[in-house]
Order: structure tokens, then sequence, then C-alpha cells
């Protein structure tokens, strides 16, 4: 090795352990926000506190954050400091978004959001710990719980198809509730209605104010062997306990829309719950839908509802279609809704 | 009987100060972030679910006359507002706000505390 090249080799040394030193530190400390984490915001989609899902990951080149299974934008992640924009909905569909700024410091990432320069309150997100598979505990989930609250992502990542479902979609015409048909089990369970959940000895039979639904969550069978071709709109559930966690799998489900804007669900789509009680008696609802022909990874939503009083009754819901015909009427659409019937859902 | 309309437009957060709660249904295919208030006679009610409805006449500046579909909140939502099948009748003269319905089309998402009784 002549000199030249034995200089060269020690600037590159120096120049890699520079780079290396530069780098490392950064990367550890980033490396800190990577995982799976439980957010939580004070101003949810109906400004009342909400749960979600944070989940940070690195492709090698870029950091990649989801919030309920949906990406968002990323302003900043640095050593200590994350910054993101979050998309959600309104109760009325109207898309939103609020900018989370916040610090990690001895495990919890905290800090405020913001919408418009606006503050929307604190939020804060604490890792997610792998929880082991105890022994089933039941507990007694019965009562009528009052409308959910939760955070309401907006955007997801959908697959070819989910995005050619998505735009042959009108929701002035084809949304199933218009004209009172069932909006669906993954529809209602985040819609703005009470549900009663009785206990029935090998099943759990929930009533959901929205459309007068009756759903039975059977706690002693598997699917039947016709499931992929039930197509229900509430589907087919089966559950069990874990520790005391009721864990329900829902199959079976007709295609249709999980949203009034309409985001797709396939019939091969799996609906997974997780219904548990905290210290204070709030019941949390955790559901995963995994639908790989719509989405490129699993929509994720976690709720909560609050019991109503002993004396609290669900209801009616009678459903008349009326006004939606008259309303086309009105607007000299009825033509146009004829001749979208391969759309209907 | 002189009935006429105006539009108030805002834009932005409008439709977020509006009382008017239409979730759960595409309220914001069919509306638009545009608040307008419309004058006329209740022609027809429907007082049921998805949606109470009211149908109302109105009087175009230009004399010709419209029909148009206010669109309100569910049965429960109405009733714990204090609204019963009784609060707005057939023959009622009324002044009212809301959202817009989009391309022009003669609908409005009625705030319920917006209601005016003319007569």
């Amino acid at each position: 090795m002549n000199t030249d090249k034995a200089l060269s080799l020690k600037k590159l040394l120096f120049g890699g352990l520079c780079l290396l030193f530069y780098i490392f530190p950064v990367a550890q400390a980033q490396e800190n926000f990577l995982g799976i984490w439980q957010i939580w915001v004070e101003s949810g989609y109906e400004l009342r506190p909400a749960y979600g899902t944070l989940s940070i990951e690195t492709n090698q080149e870029n950091w990649e954050v989801y919030v309920d299974g949906g990406p968002v934008v990323v302003l900043d992640l640095n050593e200590e400091n994350i910054r993101f924009e979050l998309d959600w909905v309104d109760l009325r569909d109207t898309p939103r978004i609020s900018v989370l700024e916040g610090v990690l410091d001895n495990g919890v990432i905290s800090g405020h959001a913001t919408e418009d320069g606006e503050e929307r309150g604190e939020w804060k997100a604490l890792r997610l710990v792998e929880q082991d598979n105890f022994p089933p505990n039941p507990v007694d989930l019965s009562g009528i719980w009052g409308p959910p609250d939760y955070i309401g992502k907006n955007v997801f990542d959908l697959t070819d198809a989910g995005w050619e479902a998505h735009e042959a979609y009108d929701p002035t015409l084809d949304d199933p509730m218009l004209r009172c048909m069932s909006d669906g089990l993954i529809r209602m369970s985040h819609g703005p209605f009470d549900v009663e959940v009785l206990n029935a000895g090998n099943r759990i039979v929930m009533l959901y104010e929205d459309m007068h639904e009756i759903r039975r969550v059977y706690l002693d069978r598997d699917f039947p062997d016709s499931i992929g071709s039930l197509n229900q709109s509430m589907g087919y559930s089966i559950g069990h306990w874990e520790g005391s966690t009721l864990v329900v799998e829902t199959r079976g489900l007709k295609r249709s829309v999980w949203d009034a804007p309409g985001m797709p669900i396939s019939p091969d789509a799996i609906f997974t719950e997780r219904w548990y009680l905290d210290d204070s008696g709030v019941l949390h609802i955790e559901f995963s839908m995994n639908d790989p022909e719509n989405y490129q990874r699993p929509v994720l939503m976690h709720q909560i509802r609050t019991k109503q009083p002993d004396n609290a009754e669900v209801s009616p819901y009678s459903c008349d279609p009326h006004p939606f015909y008259r309303g086309l009427d009105i607007e000299g659409r009825l033509d146009e809704y004829w001749g979208r019937s391969r759309y209907r859902l | 009987m002189k009935i006429f309309y105006w539009l108030f437009v805002f834009l932005g957060s409008a439709v977020l100060l509006s009382k008017s709660v239409i979730g759960h249904h595409a309220y914001n295919a069919n509306y638009t972030d545009e608040r307008g208030s419309i004058e006329g006679v209740v022609v027809e009610v429907f007082w049921g679910n998805p949606h109470v409805h009211y149908y109302l006449q109105v009087t175009n500046n230009d004399g010709s006359q419209s029909l148009w579909n206010l669109e309100s909140e569910n049965l429960g939502m109405m009733t714990r507002a204090g609204w019963t099948i009784d609060t707005l009748q057939v023959g009622n003269r009324i002044r009212v706000f809301g959202s817009l319905g989009r391309e022009g089309r003669p609908r409005l998402a009625m705030e319920l505390n917006s209601v005016e009784f003319l007569d």
C-alpha cells in the first residue's frame, strides 16, 4: 500500500467514524419512537376524549406513522419531538386536520393538538404492552351503553380494488341507509346510537338502537361451514373470554360500506373486537377490520362508551324510506337513482 | 303572500358552528359549507326516521314557486331537543337557517333553534 492510498483509507475511516457518531445518537433516539402506542386525545370527533392506536415505523428511508391503521403526514420527527397531521372527520363527515405536537419523555409522548392554529387540547401516547393470554374470567357487560367516542380517522391506504369501489360509490344514491336497509355491523358499531347488551347463557345478545338490529355473539361454537356465502349485514359472530376481555370475531359480512362517504367492506373481511371495562366502569371496544381486498393494512378503532342509568331505555327506531324518494323526486333525480341499480348495496 | 329567500354565506367553520348534527349519514355529500335561510309555508311533515323532514313551499324572487326539502335529525334527537310531531305543522309560515344543498339542490339541513314563526 502506498502512502497516498493509506492516507485515503485513514480519511475514509475517519469520515465514516464521524458519520457514525453523528448518525448513531440521532437514530437511536428516534428509534425510541418506534413501535405501537395507545394514543389519547382530549378532543375527539365530538370534542370529547378519545383513544386510538399510534404506530410508528420506518422503511429505512422514511418514517411512517399511522393512526388507527391509516397513514398520517409526518411534519417532524427528531430525538425527542414528533409533529404530525392527524386527519379525521367530525360527526357530519366533514374532513378536519389537527396538528399533534409532542415530546417523548420517560417513555410517554405528550403534547398539544391544534387546528388552524387554535388549541384543541392535550394528547398523549403510552407504549402498548403485549398482553398475556389470561384464562377466561367473564365479567358482566350487560346494560345500555351510550353512543361511542373515538378519534374518527379519515384517510386509509386503499388497494386498487378499494379505490375502485370507493370511487364508484355515490353517497347520495347508493347508501343502504337511505332506503332504510341495515347499515351493517361495522358502521353501526361506531354510529351515534346506544347498544344494549344482554347475557343469554351460551351467547351474548346485542341490541342496536341503530335500525333496531339484533346481534348474537355465540360463545360455544365455531363458524358454520357456509360462512363464506353468508353475506349478511351483521355477519356471524363468535366470541370467547381472554381474562376479563370479551374477544369477538365476525365473518360473513355482505359487501357494503362502513361509513357514509363509502369506505368499502368485502365479504372476506374479518372483524375482530375486544370488549373490556376499565377501572371506572367505562366500556372500551377496540376493533380491527382486516380486509386485504380493500385496505393495505387493517383498519383499527378504539371506542369508549358510558353505561346508561338502569332506568334508561333504547329508543324505538322505525325507518321509513319516504323522505329519500321524496327528495329525489323534488330534485329530479329519480331516473338517475333507478339507473344505478348495479351499484346498490 | 310575499315569500322570499336569501342566502348568507359564511366560509370555513360555519358548518361547525351550526347546531344541526345530521351525522352518520352522507351529510358532506349532500350539503355545502354555505349557510342560508329560507322563508315559506310548511306543506308536508315527515315525522320519522331516519330523519325528520319538512317540505316548504317557497316563492322565489321572480314569483315562481319551489318546493324545498328541510332535513332535520332522527326522532330520538328531535325528542331530546323537545320537539314533537306538532311543533311544526302544515300551514305554518316559517323562516329557517341551515346548510344549503350541493349543486343548488333545493334542500336545507335545518338548524332546530333557528326556526322563526312568521304568522
